[in-house]
């Protein structure tokens, strides 16, 4: 009998064990709010941020960290429309303003994720795979980073990782004159110099960089890929270039003389050509190999009278059934030696040819100068169909190419102090030929 | 007895009082109010009609806008374009969804089994490292993904040009009936004996090297068909519904008077008379199960593709 109590008393308490256990209250709220209720409103926060901004916004934007940049503009509005406009030849269809829409969202795939997720041309040509499966390779998708204030956002990239960065742009500025300043730029600085050479100074030794394809690029013990872009106010860097003042040295202005790209938060670090005058000039030639093509049209800097000199001699040959359509200096090289050309290209009905004037060539890098003549033994061999067809005789025809061509020249930029890919050479009286190095070896 | 019985029931009554006890639920739902057409949004007209056309009379969900977590992270990709959306949204309608809601007398076929998302994507999907596309995606049944809609505005353009249905074939209609053919075989199987037609001839590591014109002489319609016979049975009726006499004259086959088989360019080879051989199969295996009559359901794509036009398809 007592055990039987004994069992009824073990059994009525596991019950209200069980009892008391399963009606435990659920944990205390931390937030007031539901999650989804505060998802709700950090979407309403974040899209209201977006969408008063009045004119937009600019986006620095980097495929990767070691690309090629682009700024874009961009707004948006409370039907979730974003408008976009650049101006680059991202698309292929030429250095244009563009401008188009598409849709965005704030979503919470990945903490708070800012997504633009209908096709716009001028945008996800950074995420299209193009012909090679690949393309740039860029974001459309970005989480926004904290803290999210009035005026400038950091997103990262939701594919690569990569940080973007969100700037509110003024009320005033309109979209098409944003763009005048960073092309400016550009033109001033980097503009057709792939391939050249620049110095980095404010690192323990001075750095050879590189610029090809809007990277610079140097090796020490590793390779280094730094992506830059042109913003409005100079060359920016995705990441701080190294250097022993442990500044953030990610933003550069053109200096007073356009010498040099000078570190807007440190002036003793800066960058600059590797070579300038002459040694450019020659670096070009015998490094790379390029022709320097003499520039003769009306907005060129070549003066009137060598202009109209160069225009007799493509209509006298146009008289007689050949078109010209570039005179440049360059180098033929064969395996004995290098002849120093002057290199006509030029059809006959349809056919390409290309006929040159040996010449000699000498430099004075102190004076800056460089002399072109015609050697007295000289092989017209080459050049002599095209001569015959510049005046009756091939003497004539030599001689005049010969005259308008061959002086002694001093060298100077044309662009700027920085970008040396176009020089002139100021002649003898008054004579002025702006040339442009056209990265094309013969 | 009795009053073990009363000492048992005790400590239940107080479980059910204190488990009864619960907080008050809140008045406001936890879903946004998001899951249905925003109105705010520039899309709502677009949502409305995909809510009228798709969601509810199918319980499909046409995605259009682009989640990248969807998608295979592997490619890199672009979303559709929203006039492309639209224009792809109503071209499945005309040419795939009233299809079948025509062609079965079942009315809720395509609410049963129908992939619950299509999902779209602006540009094609393209292997770098192998250099292959990826025409379209079916995962499980529950999602099909189609590539390459940017382009849908040139296939059927605006202007009255010329429709491309060849282009929407291959990246939109055959993969579509590809995929919902695998839904159909999963869900009620085909005969064993389709795959001893072609049996030895199945080749899953090399079909991408054959030609079109060797895949015909075997008996396969395409190339990769010779993948696997499942690939097969799929591929017979996809062809077999969306292609055009002109495409299946240029493979080197006519149709019979009947508009019922192929005739080969040369019928003394095997393959015309086995290709033959898996359309029955296909044919028979579709009206039983689901009675479906394959040769009415390709007149009527054929006829849609015919007549299809700009206005047609987006006043359907």
């Amino acid at each position: 009998m007592e055990t039987d109590m004994n069992k009824r008393l073990i059994y009525t308490m596991l019950l209200f064990g069980v009892v008391c256990t399963s009606c435990s209250r659920e944990e205390a709220n931390i937030f007031d709010k539901s999650a989804i209720e505060r998802q709700q409103e950090i979407k309403e926060m974040v899209s209201r941020q977006l969408v008063e901004a009045p004119n937009g916004w600019e986006m620095v934007y980097f495929p990767n960290a070691e690309s090629h940049g682009y700024c874009i503009l961009m707004s948006f509005n409370e039907n979730k429309v974003a408008h976009i406009a650049t101006q680059n030849d991202a698309q292929g269809l030429g250095h244009l303003y563009r401008q188009d829409s598409c849709l965005w969202d704030i979503d919470f795939t990945q903490g708070v994720v800012l997504t633009f997720n209908s096709n716009s041309g001028t945008f996800h040509i950074f995420s299209d795979p193009q012909d090679d499966g690949l393309g740039f390779q860029g974001d459309y998708e970005f989480s926004i980073m904290q803290p999210i204030t009035t005026n400038r956002l950091k997103l990262k990239g939701k594919k690569t990782g990569t940080y973007i960065y969100m700037n509110r742009i003024g009320a005033s500025l309109r979209w098409e004159d944003y763009f005048r300043p960073v092309d400016s730029y550009d033109w001033v600085t980097l503009c057709g110099n792939d391939n050249d050479h620049f110095l980095f100074v404010g690192y323990d030794t001075v750095i050879d960089m590189t610029f090809k394809q809007g990277v610079f690029y140097y090796k020490d013990t590793a390779e280094h890929y730094m992506g830059t872009l042109f913003t409005p106010t100079g060359l920016h860097f995705y990441e701080t270039m190294p250097n022993k003042y442990g500044t953030d040295a990610l933003d550069y202005v053109l200096n007073a003389d356009s010498s040099r790209l000078v570190c807007t938060a440190n002036d003793k670090i800066y960058i600059a050509p590797q070579y300038v005058g002459v040694s450019y000039y020659l670096n070009k030639l015998d490094k790379e190999k390029v022709r320097w093509t003499i520039n003769y049209l009306d907005r060129d800097k070549t003066d009137a009278t060598t202009r109209a000199e160069i225009q007799k001699i493509i209509q006298t040959a146009a008289k007689n059934g050949a078109t010209i359509s570039r005179f440049a200096f360059t180098q033929l090289v064969n395996q004995k030696q290098v002849t120093p050309i002057l290199l006509i290209d030029y059809t006959i009905e349809n056919k390409l040819f290309q006929g040159y004037l040996p010449l000699v060539f000498s430099s004075d890098e102190k004076a800056q100068t460089i002399t072109y003549s015609l050697a007295s033994d000289a092989d017209l061999t080459n050049i002599s169909p095209l001569a015959k067809r510049l005046d009756l005789t091939e003497k004539l025809g030599v001689q005049r190419l010969v005259k308008i061509f061959c002086d002694t020249y001093i060298l100077k930029s044309c662009i700027s102090n920085f970008n040396q890919t176009q020089l002139l050479l100021v002649g003898s009286n008054g004579k002025i030929m702006q040339v442009t190095a056209d990265n094309q070896a013969l | 007895m009795k009053h073990t019985l009363k000492i048992m029931i005790i400590p239940f009554l107080l479980m059910g009082i204190m488990t009864s006890c619960e907080d008050k639920l809140s008045d406001n739902s936890v879903f946004p109010d998001s899951i249905w057409p925003d109105t705010t949004k520039s899309t709502y007209a677009f949502d409305c009609w995909l809510r009228d056309s798709y969601v509810s009379p199918y319980n499909i969900e046409f995605r259009y806008q682009l989640q990248d977590e969807s998608t295979d992270m592997s490619y890199n990709l672009v979303p559709a374009g929203f006039e492309q959306a639209q224009i792809t949204a109503h071209c499945v309608k005309y040419l795939w969804l009233d299809v079948y809601q025509k062609q079965v007398s079942d009315p809720n076929f395509l609410k049963f089994y129908a992939p619950r998302i299509i999902n779209i994507l602006g540009c094609p999907a393209i292997n770098a490292a192998q250099g292959t596309e990826t025409l379209g995606v079916a995962e499980g049944g529950y999602k099909i993904t189609l590539y390459n809609m940017n382009d849908m505005n040139e296939w059927l353009p605006k202007d009255g040009g010329k429709v491309n249905v060849a282009m929407m074939n291959k990246y939109i209609f055959h993969v579509m009936h590809h995929e919902f053919s695998h839904i159909l075989h999963q869900a009620k199987s085909f005969p064993k004996e389709y795959e001893a037609i072609s049996g030895g001839q199945y080749d899953a590591q090399n079909w991408q090297y054959m030609s079109d014109v060797d895949a015909y002489r075997m008996g396969f319609v395409t190339p990769y068909s010779r993948s696997e016979a499942h690939e097969d049975f799929v591929e017979v009726i996809s062809s077999y519904i969306t292609d055009s006499i002109g495409q299946w004259k240029e493979r080197g086959f006519e149709f019979s008077e009947d508009n019922t088989h192929l005739i080969g360019f040369d019928e003394n080879l095997d393959g015309t008379k086995i290709i033959n051989q898996k359309i029955d199969m296909a044919k028979t295996w579709l009206l039983e199960k689901y009675g479906i009559t394959l040769d009415s359901l390709r007149a009527e794509v054929q006829r849609r593709q015919d007549a299809m036009t700009y206005e047609i398809v987006m006043n359907n």
